[in-house]
């Protein structure tokens, strides 16, 4: 069984003396009671149908009474085409419910009208009593087709869909012979009779013999052209090779036997209720869904309010699945996000301690330490360039012991600003905008532009010569540059230089030669 | 359903359908909210216990650098206050101060004159995290006099300095008086020193205002 074949069913065929019941299900066909068409089985029938409610309902009309119409309308679409055959319909079948009309094709030439083909059951008295027990339960029909609609389908279920002319014919064991014409796979026509078969004249050639009949019906009626090949498929309770014998001057044919098929289709038949329908139906059900056909909508009520519920209830599967689906990564993502979170606080334990720990063991501190680091490294800064006097002065005083000579008129002592390397660049200690001198000035120190500088003048004395003094003098620098806190020492003048850019003061007398120096000592600064 | 019109008592066959599709329609939509609900709230609890995390790791790593920037500063701090630099000037008790160290050196008459206070407030550089304003306070202090020795004028800077207060020499002149004297066993003032000093203190709670405002007074306070 396929997905688009009937899963549950219970049929009613409706033959014009007696009603068969049958129920389809797991995908087995199950043949269940017999009642004859008349009144006093209705009671029965509703009786049978109390007990199987929920199945939806086939009804097939294996009937006399079909009749096959053809006409041609307008070509249009839409409401236009559904209102002009509703008009064709009920012209031609008014007395029935039971009718339909479809558009075969278009017609090649004139108006290019559409070929339109109506078939009706024009006994509804046939249908409505079994028709009315089931709607009275609320039950829901499916389907009302006909026995010449089935094999349309059947036909399509063996590959004959696209045969262009086709006449199957079926034999019941009661006599009863149906042959259905269709063309491109659509019933074009059907009628049943009852064969009569000839003394000494074979079951195959009264058979043939009487589609010999239709094909010229079929020919009068222009549904099949003179002389075009038409294609037999014949369904019998005879022998199969009698048949095809009787069939072998055809164009084209193919012989069934119905116990044949029936064995190998899914039937469970009790009696003597083996039918050719039975086995078409045995046949399709398994993968296509019988097609409405006449039962008209207000009929069908039950059997759309079923497919509403069942509709409501995929809807409400789906809904469900869709939200499973839709939301089960995030029910996994949330489940993980928190195991995460749990596993980020744990590692967040041992943080907690240790910042615990270290708050205990935090020491005393009256500002808080950034404040306090900036204040003893600005403080430092100060102190870099904080001239120790004491310490020049041992300096100074260091190397001069070995210039006994030379006297020291007057040491200067300054802190002197080197210019800043960028003048745009951000003072890091202070505002960048000019504050004035001191604010330079401090700027200096914190940006580590100042040179503490110290400039000593003095006399050299010599009884003898201006070398003597000269030599001292020297000796004197080179003393000062041997000392670790001296960076630099620059002459500025010397006893003996008198080049003609220079100035040069001095006391000659009987005493002795006196010549000034200048000397600009640069000291170094810790780093 | 054209033409086809359904009657309460139609509904009715498939009320438990109908049922079932609001109860599933509820329940979707409460899965749906619920999850999304506890998604946003997982995510929350993970972004709280990250941000926890982070805070807990950046607070044991500060207080231990401000442990570590206390233990290198400490004692350098302290004796900065033990020398009074982060108290405020006191301008009286410096005058008496150099009054006293005159009087204790038996030097000859000091001329002293201080200039304005000049404030600023230090910024905090890169390598230090920002905190509280700090003002750093100078004032510029000419002072000069004549001396006996040399010896005067190292015994005087010594006594200033271990007086208290952060000073620098800006710039200082020590000359004799008389460049050709070569016999100093006379009392008598043989040097002179004129020196210009800058002492330094810090206001620790300074007013909160602007830098360059406080730039722009420039006076003292």
């Amino acid at each position: 069984m396929t997905l688009s074949g009937q899963r549950k069913a219970l049929i009613i065929i409706v033959k014009d003396n007696e009603v068969q019941i049958l129920t389809w299900d797991k995908g087995v066909l199950n043949h269940n009671a017999v009642f004859a068409a008349d009144e006093h089985s209705l009671g029965v029938f509703g009786r049978f149908l109390d007990n199987h409610r929920d199945l939806p309902v086939i009804i097939i009309a294996d009937v006399i009474e079909e009749s096959f119409r053809y006409d041609s309308i307008a070509h249009v679409s839409g409401s236009d085409r559904k209102a002009i055959l509703n008009r064709k319909m009920e012209y031609l079948f008014r007395d029935t419910v039971y009718r339909t009309a479809k558009i075969i094709e278009r017609e090649t030439a004139g108006r290019r009208n559409d070929k339109v083909l109506l078939s009706a059951l024009t006994k509804p008295d046939q249908l409505e009593p079994w028709v009315k027990l089931v709607v009275e339960r609320n039950m829901a029909i499916q389907t009302i087709t006909s026995a010449a609609y089935v094999i349309e389908q059947y036909a399509a279920n063996r590959g004959l869909g696209k045969t262009e002319n086709l006449l199957i014919v079926s034999l019941e064991k009661g006599s009863s012979f149906r042959q259905t014409y269709l063309q491109n796979g659509k019933v074009m026509f059907s009628r049943v009779s009852r064969l009569e078969i000839a003394e000494g004249t074979s079951p195959g050639i009264a058979i043939r013999n009487e589609t010999l009949q239709v094909r010229k019906y079929l020919e009068r009626a222009r549904l099949l052209r003179m002389n075009s090949q038409l294609r037999f498929h014949v369904l019998s309770p005879f022998e199969q090779s009698e048949m095809e014998t009787a069939f072998r001057a055809t164009d084209s044919f193919e012989c069934l036997s119905t116990e044949e098929e029936a064995r190998h289709s899914p039937l469970e038949l009790h009696g003597n209720s083996l039918s050719t329908l039975i086995v078409i139906l045995a046949k399709i059900l398994g993968s296509k869904r019988l097609a409405n056909i006449y039962a008209p909508l207000e009929t069908r009520r039950y059997h759309v309010l079923r497919r509403v519920s069942q509709g409501l209830i995929a809807a409400s599967a789906a809904m469900l699945a869709g939200v499973v689906f839709m939301k089960a990564p995030g029910v996994l993502d949330a489940f993980s996000d928190l195991e995460r979170a749990e596993q980020v606080t744990a590692n967040t334990a041992p943080y907690t301690n240790e910042y615990e720990t270290l708050s205990l063991r935090f020491p005393e501190t009256p500002i808080p330490p950034n404040e306090m680091e900036l204040v003893v490294t600005s403080a430092l800064k100060i102190q870099k360039y904080s001239i120790e006097p004491l310490e020049t002065m041992n300096t100074i005083g260091s190397a001069l012991a070995q210039s006994s000579d030379l006297q020291i008129t007057s040491i200067a002592w300054s802190v002197e600003e080197t210019p800043p390397p960028n003048a745009a660049r951000r003072d890091p200690y202070g505002p960048a905008q000019d504050q004035g001198q001191q604010s330079q000035f401090r700027r200096a120190i914190f940006e580590d532009r100042l040179v503490p500088t110290i400039t000593i003048q003095g006399i050299a004395y010599s009884p003898r010569s201006y070398r003597e003094a000269q030599i001292q003098v020297d000796t004197f620098v080179e003393a000062l540059r041997d000392d670790d806190r001296v960076d630099r020492v620059l002459t500025i003048q010397l006893p003996t230089n008198v080049s003609s850019d220079t100035s040069v003061s001095t006391t000659v007398d009987d005493a002795e030669l006196r010549a000034s120096f200048t000397l600009e000592v640069t000291l170094k600064v810790d780093s | 359903m054209n033409g086809l019109r359904f009657d309460s008592a139609d509904l009715l066959l498939i009320r438990w359908q109908i049922v079932l599709f609001v109860i599933c329609c509820t329940l979707v939509t409460g899965v749906y909210l619920t999850v999304g609900y506890m998604e946003a709230q997982a995510s929350q609890e993970l972004q709280q216990a990250n941000s926890a995390f982070e805070r807990t790791r950046s607070s044991v790593e500060l207080i231990e650098e401000e442990e570590a920037t206390i233990i290198e500063n400490i004692d350098e701090y302290r004796v900065l206050m033990a020398r009074d630099i982060l108290e405020p000037e006191d301008r009286l008790q410096f005058l008496e101060d150099l009054a006293v160290i005159r009087d204790e050196l038996q030097l000859f008459p000091i001329n002293l004159s201080i200039e304005s206070q000049f404030r600023e407030r230090l910024a905090y550089p890169q390598s230090i995290s920002s905190g509280g304003p700090i003002d750093l306070a100078s004032s510029e202090i000419s002072l000069n006099m004549p001396l006996l020795h040399e010896e005067d004028f190292v015994r005087f800077f010594d006594a200033i300095y271990n007086n208290g207060g952060l000073f620098q020499i800006r710039e200082c002149l020590l000359s004799l008086r008389n460049s050709g004297a070569t016999r100093f066993i006379t009392l008598q003032q043989h040097m002179s020193i004129d020196c210009t000093l800058v002492h330094y203190s810090y206001d620790l709670n300074p007013q909160v205002e602007q830098p360059g405002m406080l730039g722009a007074n420039n006076g003292s306070r």
